[in-house]
This record gives structure tokens, sequence and C-alpha cells, in this order.
């Protein structure tokens, strides 16, 4: 019986809700950065994503040279305004447009998917 | 009863005590549970970015070439420019295409102040994890992990912020190909006519819009001068 992984059902299913690539795996390799940033360069493997470097960082900085040390660089400038814009996400659940959703108590009720 | 492994294909059916949210799904489908909600954080101005992954890119293939990366193309490499960040999630996803599926989550506060997951009522071709099991976060307990039917209690972790992220946006970049085909009133130009021309531009496309990974993308654009 033809299973598809899970990585890939859980990306394409939840990246078109268009809150962005879902990562199956949100936990960072501990062995190679501690959390995602802005300015990180990499690649997602198994809903995993690897960061090899930070471009904003120094390219000659510690934490650039877990995966190898890479080739110098001018780092990544973003001004010295303000340019980054931090708010709270509420939302508690998130499902794709199949899937539904029903409370578990005597007042069961259907819900729809995150649109 | 079998106790189900978090990351493992559940084939059999169990059930539990009525509570949480039941979700079903036919075919395909994926969830995600942020019990503590989390941080979106992205750049305002993007511009500065596409600019940068643009001069960046070809280099930077070429290093995770030379340093085995294992990555095959150019768009595999993400400059991100977005991120949510949360501290607890739960997950799932249906993977098979054409089956019913269902299953069960559950928050429990335990009598400790701790929380964990419950998952139960699983029917169907689901295969689900959370954050307990590496190992589960939270800005305000303690958490005691659980899935199905066994207890992962024992381990205590400190509140942490949140560092588990669910989202990612971004940049990629990839090359395209553009034939600069004289054409000419009589003939069609020979595939080795040294008239013909190939320039290479490198075309920058936003996560999650940009092609994914796996899927083989061939692009050959023609311009008729």
């Amino acid at each position: 019986m033809p299973i598809d992984p899970p990585f890939n059902v859980y990306r394409d299913q939840l990246t078109s809700l268009y809150h962005g690539l879902a990562l199956w795996n949100p936990n960072p390799p501990k062995s190679i950065y501690d959390r995602v940033s802005i300015g990180d360069v990499g690649y997602v493997r198994e809903g995993v994503f690897i960061r090899m470097f930070n471009v904003i960082l120094p390219w000659d900085h510690e934490s650039n040279r877990t995966l190898g040390e890479p080739e110098p660089y001018e780092s990544l400038d973003c001004g010295s305004f303000t340019n980054i814009l931090d708010v709270p996400l509420k939302t508690q659940e998130h499902y794709s447009r199949f899937v539904s959703a029903e409370t578990n108590d005597n007042n069961a009720q259907a819900r729809e998917p995150d649109k | 009863m079998v106790p189900a492994s978090p990351d493992s294909l559940s084939w059999f059916n169990n059930s539990c005590s009525a509570e949480g949210v039941t979700y079903k799904c036919r075919g395909h489908g994926a969830l995600l549970y942020l019990p503590h909600g989390g941080r979106r954080a992205d750049i305002i101005r993007t511009k500065v970015f596409e600019d940068y992954i643009r001069d960046h890119v070809v280099s930077w293939f070429t290093w995770a070439q030379k340093n085995q990366q294992g990555v095959e193309r150019m768009e595999d490499l993400i400059l991100v420019s977005g991120c949510t960040l949360v501290s607890s999630w739960a997950a799932a996803a249906f993977v098979y295409n054409t089956m019913d599926a269902k299953l069960s989550l559950a928050r429990r506060t335990l009598s400790n102040g701790g929380e964990c997951f419950v998952w139960c009522n699983i029917k169907g071709a689901v295969e689900y994890h959370d954050s307990s099991i590496s190992p589960v976060r939270s800005p305000d307990f303690v958490y005691w992990a659980r899935t199905d039917f066994s207890f992962l209690c024992g381990k205590q972790y400190p509140p942490t912020t949140p560092d588990q992220c669910v989202f990612i946006r971004g940049f990629r970049a990839k090359r395209v190909l553009f034939w600069t085909k004289p054409m000419r009133a009589a003939a069609e130009p020979l595939p080795d006519d040294p008239d013909n021309r190939r320039d290479d531009e490198i075309q920058v496309t936003r996560v999650p819009d940009g092609p994914k990974v796996g899927i083989l993308h061939c692009e050959l654009m023609v311009r008729v001068s």
C-alpha cells in the first residue's frame, strides 16, 4: 500500500495555510544550532531545517562553523532602523482542508479547518 | 494492547476516555496544535534579502556541494526572512491518500502542575508526534509527557523560551536559462550554431511559494530576438 512520507504530507498540507513552510520536526538539531533565526541559510531535509550558517552574523562567527567554515562574505545589513515585525501567534489549532475537528464532550461541536 | 511508538505509523485501533478533540480526515491531511501559541518574527523590508540571495546563492550552493551537504539543487537552499517559534506543539499527518483516518488529542493537567499530550482513538494511517519527546517545552509549566498509554514521566525540563520552529518563511533562488535564438528568414538555427547564446539569470521566489524540494523543475525560457 503506497504511503507518502509524513514530512512531505505535512509540508504540503499545512504550507497551503499560508503561515509558511511547515516543518514536520520543529525541534532544531541542537548539535548544529539552537533555534531558527532570521538570516539563516539552510535547507529542509525530511521535515527538519538544517542551518548551514547565518548571514547576518559575521562569516567567521563561531556558530557558522558547525557544518564547515563558510567562504568569507559580507554580512547582510538589515539597516539601522527596526526591520523585524515580531507578533504573537494566538491561534492554537491549524489543520488542513480535509481535516475536521470535533470536541469530545457532551456538546460536541464540529469545527471548520483553519483557512 | 500494543503501545504505540510516537514516531511510528499506527495501524491499530485503540480507544480511551472521551476528551479533547477528535480530528477526522479522508485522504491526505495534517494538523498542528500549539497549546501556548507562539511568536511570528518577519523582516519588514524584504528587498535586501531578495537582492542578497540573488548575489550569493551560487557561492552557497558551491559551498554546500563542497561540504557534502547533500543539497542537490540550488533552489533547495533557503534564506530565512521569517519564522514562527513555539514552546510546545503536537503534529499529525494523515498519510494515506484514500483512507479515512482519525485520532484524538487532549491536554491533561497533572497534579503537580505539569501538562502532557494524550493521543488516542487512533484509526487508519496517521503518523503523529509532539514536543514531549524532544523534549516538551513550556514557558509556564514543567511538562510531563505521555503518548498513548505509555507515560514517559520521570523527566522534568526547565521552562524555556520558544525555540521550536513550526513555520519558516524566506526566499529561494534558482538559475533560469535564457536561450537567445537569432531568427532567420530561411532556416532555423542549428543546435551548434555559434550564434545561439545562453544567458543565466538568478530568479528569486518566496518560501513557501517556491518550488518544492524533490520535484524536478526544468525551465527553459525562450526569448526570440
